[in-house]
């Protein structure tokens, strides 16, 4: 792909082709714009639908835009035979609704990987105590960042960032971090969108979260910086029951939303 | 301080149902709550503080936040044991 126009005008023709729409796409166009000029980004034109491939190390992450479910089988049945790499996919939808596009994926070989529910917290109540400095994250800081994810997150199905997007977000000042003899041991990545947070990733060195404050101090850090926001949100396993009940515990509840995640492994 | 030692106990007590592994209590003052002898991992410290901040501040109708740059600095944690956390609420109580 040369240009983010060429996904925009998929869209529009996919658009025309029916008058259902399915799609997993919420990128925005700074973040695609980027995958584009890093080469990572490949766009495929089905009959009644289009497909994104965006190149990870070892496999690709897919984005579907179809206007109707028989046009997603079919387009999805014409990309599998036309690549050869392993696949995997969100498909987000709403808790109780009869998840057309789930069905789809497994008919063709899919298998659903994990599950995410998706927890909100309206304006939260922040206490005045007075906390360490913040400490930003800085660029030298990328590397080891983007390591403590690989370590702790399924890069296959929860979309760990590279290194470029976490430089991006060290840039507008997302990531805040904690350190012990210079070295990063914790940080918490909060994205800001108006009055809106989302809680991105909140990660302690292993060797340290039980018997570091270093993650508590971050987390009142964290709300005390976006105390105007309105609502803040985050995503989390379905099979991670201990933090889902401690999320619960600190005003969040699931909103209803769902990230399923589905993998073809070649 | 009994009182205090008696809210944080009480909020243990509740906190350990959710747990796979409780907090063992029996030791009482020197029971270890969090650091590294405990079991306890940062996410449940998360909720256990602010349950016990909450629980304390609805005792003594004062706001309270424990973990702050003091708690930060200090040489040992003022949350490795109930009764040094005990102690610790104590300090902070009187000052205010």
């Amino acid at each position: 792909m040369e240009d983010i126009s060429e996904i925009k005008e998929a869209i529009t023709w996919v658009k025309e082709c029916g008058d259902e729409w399915y799609t997993n796409y919420y990128i925005s166009d700074i973040v695609a714009k980027q995958w584009i000029k890093n080469g990572q980004l490949k766009i495929l034109i089905g009959e009644n639908a289009a497909f994104l491939l965006r190149q990870k190390q070892s496999f690709s992450l897919l984005y579907y835009f179809a206007a109707s479910d028989e046009g997603l089988f079919a387009g999805m049945r014409a990309l599998i035979n036309e690549t050869t790499e392993t696949l995997s996919v969100d498909v987000l939808h709403k808790n109780d609704d009869d998840n057309k596009v789930g069905k789809i994926f497994r008919n063709i070989g899919f298998d659903k990987r994990i599950k995410l529910y998706r927890m909100r917290k309206g304006k939260s109540s922040i206490s005045k105590a007075k906390l360490p400095k913040v400490c930003y994250a800085k660029r030298d800081d990328a590397e080891i960042i983007e390591t403590m994810l690989s370590n702790e997150f399924d890069e296959l199905c929860e979309q760990i960032p590279d290194i470029d997007e976490i430089k991006s977000a060290i840039d507008n000042r997302q990531i805040i971090i904690l350190e012990d003899d210079n070295r990063v041991i914790s940080f918490f990545w909060a994205e800001r969108t108006g009055k809106t947070v989302l809680w991105r990733y909140w990660l302690t060195d292993p060797k340290y979260r039980s018997s570091s404050l270093a993650g508590l101090v971050l987390l009142r850090q964290v709300m005390a910086l976006h105390e105007d926001a309105m609502q803040t949100f985050l995503w989390v396993r379905e099979d991670n029951e201990k933090v889902i009940k401690a999320h619960e515990k600190n005003g969040f509840t699931k909103d209803g939303l769902v990230d399923d995640v589905y993998c073809l492994i070649r | 301080m009994d009182k205090i030692l008696g809210l944080i106990t009480k909020e243990i007590h509740g906190f350990n149902k959710t747990l796979d592994t409780p907090i063992n209590l029996d030791k009482g003052k020197e029971s270890v709550l969090f650091g590294r002898d405990s079991n306890l991992q940062s996410i449940d410290f998360v909720s256990l503080i602010a349950s016990i901040e909450q629980a304390v501040s609805d005792e003594y109708g004062k706001e309270l936040s424990l973990v702050d740059a003091r708690a930060m600095s200090q040489k040992n944690s003022p949350f490795r044991t109930v009764g040094s956390l005990a102690e610790y609420i104590n300090e902070i109580l009187k000052e205010d």
